[in-house]
């Protein structure tokens, strides 16, 4: 009851704990001091098989690892947020990991306030020596290879991309699928379709628009968007093409309710070592002076291996995730549509 | 531009073009159970905000029928009578009660979102199980015509009863006893009053009739349209059923009506971005609702709403 008088206290917008000490003094100040207690907000539920569930997989494992205590608050849209960030820093933890680059401004709103190390997501001109961090993801990595899997996988000649949102992840992961694609065969077709602007949660629209792909000849469809996502599975599931079609997830893994045995593959995201690495930045008071990035390289980022990838398909996306690695090939950003759409074009 | 017809022209297969159709009639269809349903509650004066959480109610409670009874018939009918039971609260504190029709709406909206959100996590927890495909029912003859026979007549059989549904509004409307009394319960209230018809007992039935009609819809979305249930997955529809009851002037016909463009328009815009022409996805996606307001633009002027629309009755009461 506390927590939240206090926390209805900051709403009204009284500075509860006000502090004149700088951000570097206050990274100074936590340097050497244990994380005991780490807390976690995420915007959806926990059971999502994509974004929430590995930010909560990771947060639980890092906490468990560096023997601290988690609070986790779920699916609590991006109404309320800095009401329930500030409950989170008014109860006491020492590195809040606000679960959505929604809660961007109220996080770096608490963080200042409250002098509490916040994890935001997307924004690395943002940062905050001692408060404000953030993580980015290069994630146009995994779907390079993903697009590799699909050209390689295709009987068609055609592979469909599904997003369900205007999202700069999923830009990402698409023009990476299709830089991808052209890798292998040029002649490869790419079908690129959006449900809506911020349909996350359209299952009916996402399978609507999954199914269209697989009329327009794809027999790979690489789909990315929460809740949306579980129409994609559907779509695939109970496709009547008369040929094999396959779905390629993103973020989690939705193999444990794949029951029709459509998902070729995945591409994951770790936040573990990521979350692990700013506790320990937080104790050696660097916290906030550089960004995270999830790669191929560092194991943030990775493609899931089912028993329906072959061997030799394993063996050339393992190639190119070596070359990428290395640097040796480059694969193209894509941050808008306009230019996920020039990638699509191109391949 | 050569380039987008090229590509376009090896995307329009027949096999495209039916589904793109049959993609319009799947989008359209609960959005015409759910307007036909307002359509019957404006009429007899009540303006039901809260055809949202109805159909959420309905989209859980139809999945869980469909998902624990192996019958999608099962799913309507629970999804039916999780919307009037969500429609029931509507029944008893805004008809009876008087109290402000939009507020009680939204409370109901804003309680289905969470219910059915709480409920799913405590059924089925992080399994999201999914229903089969069910069988599609074509109609001998029609079904063989190109690409407008596989898309329109060939389709779940619950698509057939939508469209029984809408004729069968449509009639009841103009031609019978009870259709009238609606329509005087929306208009005059006391003159229904004074021929000795309850007028609070007519708005009831009217709106639990209407939630029923949203929970059938919503039972669509979870078992037909997605064949499975995500929170908060109705996004908006219910509030476009009410724009299409009004823009179809409570007339059952043109809700059916409206609701295929919409549901077509959604469909296309679909179609536009595979062409990969260069027009914008946020202009491409505004497709459907522009389709909607360009309609409103050109039939606004005459759209009839009944005088006694959101006016509690109270009788005597001037």
């Amino acid at each position: 009851m506390a927590v939240s008088a206090a926390a209805a206290v900051a709403i009204a917008g009284i500075a509860v704990v006000p502090s004149s000490a700088s951000p570097t003094t206050a990274a100074k100040a936590r340097a050497g001091v244990k994380v005991t207690k780490i807390a976690i907000a995420l915007p959806a539920k926990p059971t999502d098989y994509g974004w929430n569930q590995q930010g909560l997989d990771a947060a639980k494992s890092v906490a468990s690892s560096v023997g601290a205590k988690l609070t986790t608050i779920s699916n609590i849209g991006y109404n309320n947020t800095q009401s329930i960030l500030s409950q989170l820093a008014q109860s006491g933890a020492q590195f809040i990991i606000a679960h959505a680059s929604g809660y961007d401004t109220a996080a770096k709103q608490v963080a200042l306030r409250y002098r509490v190390p916040v994890m935001t997501y997307d924004v690395p001109n943002e940062l905050v020596p001692g408060l404000v961090s953030t993580i980015t993801t290069s994630a146009e990595q995994g779907g390079y290879l993903a697009g590799i899997l699909a050209a390689k996988e295709t009987k068609t000649g055609t592979v469909g991309i599904v997003i369900s949102a205007s999202d700069s992840n999923w830009f990402e992961m698409s023009g990476g699928f299709a830089a991808g694609v052209a890798s292998v065969n040029k002649k490869i077709k790419v079908r690129f379709a959006e449900i809506g602007p911020a349909s996350y949660d359209d299952s009916a629209g996402g399978k609507r628009v999954a199914s269209t792909l697989i009329s327009a000849n794809a027999d790979v469809i690489f789909g990315m968007g929460d809740d949306a996502s579980f129409g994609y599975l559907q779509a695939v599931s109970t496709a009547k093409a008369g040929h094999k079609v396959w779905y390629i997830g993103d973020i989690g893994n939705m193999g444990p309710i794949d029951k029709q045995h459509v998902l070729l593959s995945s591409e994951i995201w770790s936040f573990t070592k990521v979350f692990k690495q700013a506790v320990t930045d937080i104790q050696n008071g660097t916290y906030g002076k550089h960004a995270y990035n999830l790669t191929l390289g560092n194991g943030g980022i990775s493609m899931l291996k089912t028993q329906y990838i072959s061997a030799p398909v394993w063996a050339q996306m393992q190639a190119a995730k070596a070359k990428i690695v290395s640097g040796a090939i480059k694969v193209p950003v894509a941050l808008t549509l306009g230019a996920v759409k020039k990638l699509v074009a191109a391949a | 531009m050569t380039a987008v017809l090229a590509a376009a022209s090896g995307l329009f297969t027949q096999s495209f073009v039916t589904a793109l159709i049959a993609g319009g009639v799947l989008a359209s269809i609960p959005l015409m159970f759910t307007a036909v349903g307002e359509a019957i509650s404006e009429r007899s004066g009540v303006l039901n905000i809260g055809l949202e959480g109805m159909m959420l109610v309905g989209a859980y409670t139809g999945f869980l029928g469909a998902y624990e009874a192996h019958s999608m018939w099962v799913g309507f009918l629970t999804g039916a009578l999780g919307g009037g039971v969500a429609a029931a609260l509507m029944v008893v504190l805004s008809v009876r009660m008087g109290l402000d029709q939009i507020v009680i709406g939204i409370a109901i909206t804003l309680a289905g979102e969470g219910i059915t959100s709480v409920l799913q996590q405590a059924q089925f927890g992080g399994a999201y199980p999914r229903l089969p495909a069910y069988p599609q029912v074509a109609i001998p003859g029609l079904d063989s015509i190109p690409i407008l026979g596989k898309s329109l007549f060939d389709q779940p059989l619950v698509v057939y009863f939508g469209l029984g549904l809408v004729a069968a509004v449509a009639w009841m409307f103009s031609r019978t006893r009870w259709g009238l009394e609606l329509r005087a319960a929306g208009e005059k209230p006391e003159a229904l009053d004074a021929a000795g018809v309850s007028v609070l007992n007519t708005r009831s039935y009217a709106t639990l009739a209407t939630g029923a009609l949203a929970g059938v819809g919503g039972a669509y979305l979870s078992v037909i349209a997605a064949g499975t249930f995500t929170p908060f997955m109705t996004q908006g529809q219910g509030y476009m059923a009410i724009v299409i009851a009004m823009l179809a002037r409570g007339r059952p016909v043109w809700v059916a009506v409206a609701s295929f463009v919409f549901g077509i328009s959604l469909s296309l815009s679909t179609a536009l971005q595979l062409t990969g022409i260069n027009i914008s996805a946020d202009v491409i996606n505004m497709l459907p609702f522009a389709a909607i307001m360009l309609a409103l633009v050109i039939f606004a002027r005459s759209a009839y709403l009944p005088p006694a629309l959101a006016v509690p009755y109270v009788r005597g009461a001037r």
